[in-house]
């Protein structure tokens, strides 16, 4: 799994920490996501998605895709 | 409970455990206890002392950062290596119990099942911290 979740927070100017705090969850979470180590749920993924005004579909890029 | 409460309540166990330790050490200083075996409880209890230290001001720093103290990955962590560290250690029980058989059968002196005990726990939280290190380090598997 690939993710976008790093072009979107520069496009917004927010660091991992921001996001972290915004979502309520560790700033290592929002890392390891980033580099596809954590697979989030989906009530996570909507979070990130709504923070980063964007869609799960958008942010999270599986390999069969 | 809240992360303040609970961190309240934890060095308060902490201080309890320890004031116990210390009450000990002084009543078997007082009863006459072989000096060595005093020591061993001294280091022992220094020792838990050094690692609660560093635990307590991890917890406090994580506290006052702001950010949760565990969320959905950490959760899962847990109990990936929970899960790993029960099945891992079943299997230890398993050739344990088959080393003391054939101790039985040969004659040959063997540990007190207590003893046993003690160290398929010891042997469960190593697997646990190990387990639980890796993933932290390296990432849960979908």
């Amino acid at each position: 799994m690939r993710t976008r979740i790093k072009e979107f927070r520069a496009r917004y100017d927010l660091t991992q920490e921001d996001l972290a705090r915004k979502i309520g969850v560790r700033r290592e979470t929002i890392l390891f996501i980033e580099n596809g180590k954590y697979v989030p749920s989906l009530k996570l993924a909507h979070d990130i998605a709504k923070v980063l005004k964007s869609s799960v579909d958008e942010l999270f890029l599986f390999d069969k895709d | 409970m809240d992360g303040k409460a609970r961190f309240r309540a934890f060095v308060a166990v902490v201080v309890v455990v320890l004031a116990g330790g210390v009450l000990y050490l002084v009543a078997t200083v007082g009863a006459g206890v072989e000096v060595a075996w005093t020591l061993v409880s001294a280091v022992i209890l220094a020792s838990m002392a050094l690692v609660v230290i560093a635990v307590i001001l991890k917890e406090r720093k994580e506290l006052k950062s702001g950010f949760p103290k565990d969320d959905e990955r950490s959760r899962a962590i847990r109990m990936r290596a929970g899960y790993l560290a029960f099945f891992i250690s079943l299997y230890f029980l398993f050739g344990m119990s088959g080393v003391q058989t054939l101790l039985e059968d040969r004659q040959i002196a063997s540990l007190p099942t207590a003893e046993w005990g003690m160290i398929y726990v010891a042997v469960m939280g190593s697997i646990f911290l190990a387990v639980h290190t890796y993933l932290n380090r390296k990432g849960v598997p979908a």
